[in-house]
């Protein structure tokens, strides 16, 4: 069952400090991707990472697979940056999971993250464990969205990832609305975000992605071609290739309807856009460089 | 423009080297990221990186023989960035998968990626090596300090 995207949608490279995150897998090789990305984001920040796996993963193959998208993560781990743990460890002398034992754990380990010199503490969690401590639905839902006091400094940040094998598709669509961001699957990811207020792209537009890429703009262009306005969104678009930006423009000064296209993107795009013929379009509105987002 | 050599304490980085595919991009995209981040390399700067990055192995893909390395270095102040692989062909028909998965090759797109490149750097030469083939070299000149 697809996973629905929606405001909260946003890539794993998106996420900062203070974000409590949904993700899910359903492949035993994309599982470890976002986790190890995350991981090397956190890493490179200055931030102490805690991985608490599958029980059912060695912690040397934890280990193992993170270091495919982090090259750090045995260095880090080495020198304390990076632990690897589990749920049963964490709550630890406690055996049985209740969501007050484990919000006060992890935030006395925030705590001493920052004690020992951290920016802040990352964490990625298995929900396998849940299985592993015969834990109830409704207590992990209750967990996940009464957690707001943990991420309120913006000194810790949650990635909690699902086996879409494992839960069946109604509680992950309650764990993901109970979720405030949810992530794309893969980094390198595409998704489309229709909402009243235009068009929102998501995550990576590069050759993998080009044609959905496109078809996004084509049938949005045409949705807006009655108003003759459309408003682009590409603030959470955290790759754009040459050769997508210039479809973009192209599209763009084809659709002859649509009297004016507004993007909202960082300035970098804007100036990449603006590079390949887009500050040329009559049509094409792209946000000053002072007020577009970084 | 040639880069001239900043005046900085190197980061420590240490040599990188992606082997890429059609289907590594995003792999090799985050990867060299973060290692310009290591670097020091400005946020603004780091973007620029990385799409120059990226184009160059996707130039190598799409151009050369589907797959190759990617060689990052910090040195005398500037990363220096090795693309291999953009020689000939073995087999046409085994390239005609990454090919596909890479995008169209059209006289249009030819040349225009390496064009990019060449507009965000400090300095690009394209070479050949004899094991490699056709290697894009680039720099990008470190703040100093």
């Amino acid at each position: 069952m697809p996973v629905a995207v929606d405001a909260r949608t946003m890539a794993v490279e998106g996420m900062r400090l203070g974000d409590h995150a949904f993700a899910h897998y359903a492949d035993d090789d994309d599982r470890w991707e976002v986790l190890s990305t995350f991981t090397q984001i956190g890493l490179t920040n200055g931030e102490k990472v805690i991985a608490l796996g599958d029980p059912a993963v060695e912690h040397v193959d934890v280990l193992e697979r993170l270091s495919t998208w982090s090259p750090t993560a045995e260095e880090a781990w080495i020198r304390g940056q990076l632990e690897i743990t589990s749920m049963r460890a964490l709550i630890h002398p406690d055996r049985r999971f209740t969501a007050g034992r484990q919000i006060g754990r992890l935030r006395e380990e925030s705590v001493r993250a920052r004690r020992e010199g951290y920016a802040g503490l990352r964490s990625v969690i298995d929900m396998a464990w849940v299985q592993d401590l015969s834990m109830d639905v409704e207590g992990v839902m209750h967990r996940e969205t009464h957690a707001d006091a943990l991420f309120a400094d913006r000194t810790y940040a949650e990635i909690c990832t699902y086996d879409r094998r494992r839960f069946d598709p109604d509680v992950l669509e309650a764990m993901r609305v109970g979720h405030p961001v949810v992530l794309l699957e893969r980094p390198g990811d595409l998704a489309v975000h229709h909402s009243v207020n235009g068009v929102h792209l998501i995550g990576d537009a590069d050759a993998a992605t080009a044609a959905p890429f496109e078809a996004a703009l084509r049938d949005a262009l045409t949705d807006a071609a009655t108003a003759g306005h459309l408003l682009l969104d590409l603030t959470r678009l955290c790759f754009l290739s040459v050769t997508c930006a210039r479809s973009l423009v192209r599209l763009v000064a084809n659709a002859r309807s649509c009297r004016r296209v507004d993007v909202l993107c960082s300035s970098f795009h804007a100036r990449l856009l603006d590079g390949v013929g887009g500050g040329v379009l009559k049509n094409l509105v792209l946000p000053h460089p002072s007020k577009s987002s970084q | 423009m040639t880069a001239a050599p900043g005046n900085r304490t190197p980061s420590g980085n240490g040599l990188l080297e992606i082997p890429f595919t059609a289907s590594s991009l995003s792999h090799v995209r985050f990867h060299a990221g973060e290692w310009a981040t290591r670097s020091g390399l400005p946020r603004d700067r780091r973007a620029e990186f990385v799409l120059a990055v990226h184009e160059a192995v996707s130039h190598a893909v799409r151009h050369g023989t589907g797959h190759g390395r990617l060689h990052l270095r910090e040195e005398q102040g500037a990363l220096h960035c090795h693309v291999l692989g953009a020689g000939p062909s073995p087999s046409r028909a085994d390239d005609t998968g990454a090919r596909e998965a890479c995008g169209t090759d059209t006289t249009e797109s030819s040349g225009e990626d390496l064009a990019a490149v060449r507009r965000l750097t400090d300095h690009l030469s394209i070479g050949t090596a004899p094991a490699d083939g056709t290697v894009a070299r680039f720099t990008f000149t470190l703040p100093a300090g």
